[in-house]
C-alpha cells in the first residue's frame, strides 16, 4: 500500500493507494502520528483508490479522530466506495466524523 | 443471477502478507462474479477471521499454519478458519459493541454484523461464518 500526503492550507489530505488493512496499517500509523505531533489540526483521508478497509484500518481512523478531537481538530473521510460507506454506517462510525462517498 | 465457482481450501502461513495474497487470489477468482457488495462482505469476513487467527490464534508466529476453507452453499458462501492456538473466550465478546474512544475490538463486531451465522468451536480456535447473499433487486411492473 502506498500513500501520499499533500497540504491544502491548514489541512493535510492523506490519499491511500491500496487496502487499509492489518498488513498496511503499521506503515500508515507512524505517518499519521507524525502529522498530529507536528501540530496538524485538520486531516482528510481520501479513499478514492482504496477498495478494502478492515477492523485494523478502522482502528487507525479512530485513533486519528481521537487524537485530533483532543486538540479541537477535525478528521474526515472522503471518496469512500459504496461498500466502505456501508461499513461505516453499519458500525455507526459516521456519527463520529464526516464520511463522504465518491 | 449470482454465480459462484467451486470452493477452495488453503493452508497459509500466519502472516499478514499471506492473508493479503489469499484475498487477492479470491478477488480475481472465486469472488470475481459476485456483486461488489457481496464481494466486499465475503473478503471482509475472511480478513477478520484470518487476522484474528494470525494475531490471537497463532500469535504472529510465521511458522504456525492456518487452515482456511471457502465453500459455496445454496444462496451464499461459508468460510471456515482454524488455527492451532489455544482459542479465546468468544462468548465474552459476542455482544460487545466497541466504544468510539477505543480503537480495537471491532473484528468480532464485524463478523456478527456481516455474517448471517457465526459459529465458534468450543475453545474459539475455529470459526465458521455463513453469509447468505442479499436478494438482487429485479424490475417488476
Amino acid at each position: 500500500m502506498n500513500f501520499e500526503i499533500r497540504r491544502e492550507g491548514e489541512t493535510a489530505v492523506v490519499a491511500t493507494h491500496g487496502d487499509v488493512v492489518a498488513s498496511s496499517v503499521p506503515e500508515l500509523r507512524p505517518a499519521l502520528g507524525e502529522l498530529v505531533r507536528g501540530g496538524l489540526r485538520d486531516m482528510v483521508l481520501d479513499l478514492a483508490d482504496t477498495a478494502m478497509i478492515d477492523s485494523t484500518g478502522l482502528g487507525l481512523l479512530l485513533s486519528a479522530f481521537n487524537s485530533l478531537h483532543k486538540v479541537q481538530g477535525k478528521f474526515a473521510v472522503v471518496n469512500a466506495s459504496e461498500e466502505i460507506l456501508e461499513l461505516f454506517r453499519t458500525l455507526r462510525l459516521h456519527q463520529h466524523f464526516p464520511v463522504a462517498g465518491r | 443471477m449470482t454465480k459462484v465457482q467451486p470452493g477452495m481450501r488453503r493452508q497459509l502461513a500466519s502472516a499478514g502478507e499471506a492473508v493479503d495474497r489469499l484475498c487477492g487470489e479470491l478477488r480475481a477468482g472465486l469472488l470475481a462474479d459476485l456483486p461488489p457488495r457481496e464481494r466486499f462482505a465475503i473478503e471482509l469476513l475472511l480478513r477478520e477471521a484470518l487476522t484474528n487467527a494470525v494475531v490471537h490464534g497463532a500469535g504472529n508466529r510465521r511458522a504456525a499454519r492456518i487452515d482456511c476453507e471457502i465453500l459455496p452453499i445454496a444462496g451464499g458462501l461459508r468460510i471456515r478458519v482454524a488455527d492451532g492456538g489455544q482459542g479465546f473466550e468468544w462468548r465474552r465478546w459476542r455482544n460487545v459493541i466497541p466504544r468510539p474512544q477505543i480503537d480495537r475490538g471491532r473484528g468480532l463486531h464485524i463478523l456478527y454484523r456481516y455474517a448471517s451465522e457465526v459459529r465458534f468451536s468450543e475453545n474459539g480456535s475455529q470459526v465458521e461464518l455463513t453469509r447468505i447473499f442479499a436478494k438482487e433487486k429485479q424490475d417488476e411492473l
